[in-house]
């Protein structure tokens, strides 16, 4: 058993309101420059939509991840034996089509048109040239299911479905859409180190935050490409690639990531877990469908003496086996189960989590008839407007046992507390739902109480980082606003 | 019939008086939503303090800077200075007979000053003009105040109101809150002139508010205007937008009698066919074109298309709740939704 800690994310995505306040947080701290206009280190998706950069989940033409032939895993784009071949054209490689042409407003306009019979108006204009630009393109462009014919319609998650089931999905009555918010999944097999013929890329081993060292990137944008979640960019002014660095600054003297602790829906949970990185070989080439409980098996009991002698013997402080065991992450993925990784079938095991959404579906329309049908405890799941094989799709590696396992269970938890609350589900009924649930009551109340009522010290559980040494320690993290994010004390500049 | 008063100008001072504040507060005092304090003595000290003008021999706080009326605005602010808070509370307790003052105990001794905040934020004090508690950093919440110290709410009945048992209310059917159709599309009385111009379609045009932007409020920056289609556009549905060979993302002229706008289309699924929605409100400084149908001057905003159409429930007045007071309860614009005429646009001219 080789046992390290890491840093992980459960974002509850049925708190997700969709403002985006995460994203600008993000933007405002660390990419406000020159290069980075269209990094979204954080980004928030309306599902289902083809998301940033557009259809990032389709791995035919993106490439990104990992492939097995059963016994071996292999990077799908840039296995160092073929960076030589692609150096100059890597056709799986997402291009400005796939992003966005960054634009602003000619503002001065107003102020400085000469006088005329009509009012003066800020034309966009690229950030990138100067010049005026028809806007064709954003980094959100199919928000609450705008151009749902292209963008809605072509969700690679869609494929899951029978044609019938696509086209029920986009009729008016049923339409349903939820947000996906993203970062990086500071993953526990990232392909984008992996892929990197400088060794630029590295996993930190005291918390397992995946970084780019920028004095070693040559701007090879091998991690661009073999990154499945595509988040990874390249600064083009710098030439050195950059992402989400988990705000380490933040988190080593004590504070929540930004987008974190901005986050208006409180959706947004970390902590660490404990894992045995020695069973990564044997579980890396199991079936797509067998993943997600794969990982799972991964993640230690942090309670468990064998599991705390293993980890004391590596090395890990008492203090950061104290937080593991009060980690809010290792609550909803490993005790309730209602945590899932997105697209585990590209094999990098992401450490971000996702507890899928219920929807507002509460009851079905049948021969005008509003039916709470209460003794089917779990039926409207399965009638949901969203088939469940779209959330198998994207949280389940394909099985959707495992979505259909979250699902009743927060489920059983809403009956739970209706009883408590309403009275009109009767306490046999919601004892009948958490016994089918594979739920005490007791755990129901832990997930009431997490989802609904945790404050920020409930919800954001930051180990201590014993980096005492590290000079980092004794800055204000403010001073790093706008600097690259690894090596910044070096202003970040072409051919360093 | 109105009261009618009679108010006499003196235009020589006119000026003078807009930047001072006048006498009449500190006689009277202040409140709204049913409060009342006085400031006589914090008036008093303002003026010894800050900067005063002199006007026919007597002194008034000055107003004549920015940040000179933002400081006369926090120190004469229930939420701002704790005393009068305090203050207003006292004065609530007689009217509702249950003590109250206790709500602002600790903050007698607080004030926020313009300086306080441009250092950093501040937290608004709890205070009696709100119905939300907020003491030892508890979140506002709406009505807490009135459930937790049983104060009535501000209604003839003192409780929350889901009937109106008002005369004009009955008449109109709107005495509950339950669903009205919209007036049949030609009530609208928008389309009387308007001519359509090669294929166009007749739609319900609604302007309810964005989902992160109010007004043009953090919507029109360039984070938000990124985050978005980088304008304002028009929302409409899948099938409507095929019937006019739009799609996502195209230009569309839209227009009735009132006006026209001129924005990209956002074609969707979610949208119902027959109506068509524009957020309000977007500013018309940035990504508006010309219009065509209007000799090429430049197109409007959402507002353009709507005008005011006063609600006649709405002026229902001296009883109760529906008692005027400015900028809560009188007629309101009801400007929010009309009839348009959409084309797609022949030509793009900025
Ligand atoms: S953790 Fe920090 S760097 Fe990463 S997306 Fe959130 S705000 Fe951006
Ligand atoms: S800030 Fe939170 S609620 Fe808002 S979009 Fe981001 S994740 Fe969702």
């Amino acid at each position: 058993m080789d046992v390290r800690s890491q840093v992980s994310m459960v974002f509850h995505l049925d708190k997700c309101i969709g403002c985006h306040t995460c994203s600008v947080a993000c933007k405002n701290v660390w990419t406000d420059r020159e290069g980075t206009e269209y990094m979204w280190w954080n980004n928030v998706e309306t599902k289902p939509g083809t998301g940033y950069p557009t259809k990032w989940e389709d791995q035919e033409s993106y490439r990104g991840g990992w492939k097995t032939d059963g016994k071996k895993l292999s990077l799908r784009s840039t296995g160092k034996a073929r960076i030589i071949p692609n150096i100059f054209h890597n056709t799986s490689m997402p291009s400005m089509d796939d992003y966005y042409e960054p634009w602003t407003y000619d503002f001065k306009e107003l102020f400085n048109a000469p006088e005329g019979d009509d009012q003066p108006v800020a034309v966009p204009i690229s950030k990138i040239t100067g010049e005026q630009i028809d806007v064709e393109a954003g980094p959100n462009w199919d928000d609450d299911l705008g151009g749902s014919q292209i963008y809605a319609r072509n969700d690679p998650n869609m494929e899951a479905l029978t044609p019938n089931q696509r086209l029920q999905m986009m009729s008016i009555e049923r339409l349903v859409f939820f947000y996906l918010p993203r970062i990086c999944h500071h993953c526990l097999n990232p392909a984008c180190v992996a892929s990197c013929p400088s060794g630029a890329l590295y996993k930190r081993g005291e918390d397992g935050i995946v970084l780019i060292n920028q004095q070693v990137c040559r701007a090879w944008r091998a991690c661009v490409a073999a990154c499945p979640y595509k988040k990874t960019y390249y600064n083009w002014s710098t030439g050195k690639s950059e992402k989400c660095i988990l705000c380490f600054p933040r988190l080593e003297t004590g504070q929540a990531p930004a987008c974190f602790h901005s986050c208006v829906g409180r959706i947004r949970y970390i902590g660490n877990v404990l894992y045995d990185a020695d069973m990564l070989p044997e579980i890396a080439n199991l079936p797509d469908d067998e993943l997600v409980d794969a990982q799972r098996r991964m993640i230690l009991d942090p309670f468990d003496e064998h599991v705390l002698e293993a980890a004391r013997k590596n090395g890990i402080h008492e203090g950061i086996i104290e937080s593991a065991q009060r980690s809010p992450v290792y609550a909803f993925v490993k005790e309730f189960g209602i945590a899932l990784p997105p697209h585990i079938e590209y094999r990098t095991f992401p450490m971000l989590f996702y507890v899928p959404p219920l929807l507002p579906v509460m009851s079905s329309k049948e021969n005008d008839v509003i039916d709470n049908d209460i003794d089917d405890l779990f039926a409207d799941i399965e009638k949901a407007r969203a088939p469940i094989q779209y959330f198998g799709s994207l949280f389940g590696g394909g099985n959707d046992g495992v979505v259909r396992y979250a699902l009743r269970k927060q489920w059983a938890v809403r009956l739970v507390r209706r009883h408590l609350t309403v009275g009109d589900v009767t306490k046999e009924t919601a004892e009948r739902a958490l016994a089918q649930a594979d739920c005490t009551w007791e755990q129901a109340d832990r997930i009431y109480r997490l989802t609904t009522l945790a404050n920020m010290d409930e919800r954001c559980i930051i180990p201590p980082f014993q980096r005492e040494m590290a000079i980092e320690m004794m800055e204000d993290p403010h001073t790093h606003r706008s600097s690259v994010g690894f090596g910044f004390r070096n202003a970040p500049a072409r051919g360093n | 019939m109105p009261k009618f008063a009679v108010v006499e100008r003196d235009y020589k001072n006119v000026y003078e008086k807009y930047i001072s504040y006048g006498h009449l507060p500190r006689k009277n005092g202040l409140g709204a939503h049913g409060t009342h304090y006085d400031i006589t003595d914090v008036h008093d000290e303002l003026v010894r303090t800050n900067p005063s003008r002199t006007i026919d021999g007597a002194e008034h706080l000055s107003l004549e800077r920015a940040r000179d009326v933002a400081n006369v605005i926090l120190v004469l602010a229930t939420v701002t200075n704790g005393e009068l808070a305090w203050r207003s509370y006292k004065d609530m307790e007689e009217k509702v007979g249950l003590p109250l003052a206790d709500l602002a105990d600790g903050n007698r001794n607080v004030r926020v000053q313009f300086a306080d905040l441009q250092a950093q934020p501040r937290r608004l004090l709890n205070s009696p003009m709100w119905s939300g508690l907020t003491n030892s950093g508890r979140a506002y919440a709406p009505f807490t105040y009135n459930r937790e110290r049983m104060v009535p709410w501000r209604t003839l009945t003192g409780r929350q109101h889901l009937y109106l048992d008002h005369p004009l209310y009955l008449e109109f059917g709107e005495h509950v809150p339950t669903y009205k159709p919209g007036p049949p599309p030609a009530e609208f009385a928008d389309l009387r002139f308007s001519e359509k111009v090669g294929p166009t379609l007749e739609l319900n045009y609604l302007t309810p508010h964005g989902k992160w932007h109010i007004h043009s409020t953090y919507g029109e920056n360039e984070r938000m205007t990124t985050l978005g289609r980088g304008c304002d556009p028009l929302w409409m549905n899948e099938t409507d937008a095929e019937s006019l060979d739009i799609v996502d993302n195209d230009w569309v002229e839209v227009h009735n009698d009132n006006g026209v706008v001129v924005t990209r289309a956002v074609v969707s699924a979610r949208i119902p066919r027959g109506i068509c929605i524009q957020y309000h409100s977007p500013e018309r400084t940035y990504s508006i074109p010309k219009s065509p149908l209007r000799g090429h001057k430049r197109a409007g905003g959402h507002n353009s298309m709507t005008r005011t159409r006063l609600k006649v429930n709405l002026m229902a007045g001296g009883y109760g709740q529906f008692t005027f007071h400015f900028n809560y309860w009188g007629p309101t614009g009801c400007n929010r939704d009309t009839q348009i005429y959409v084309r797609k646009l022949p030509e793009l001219v900025w």
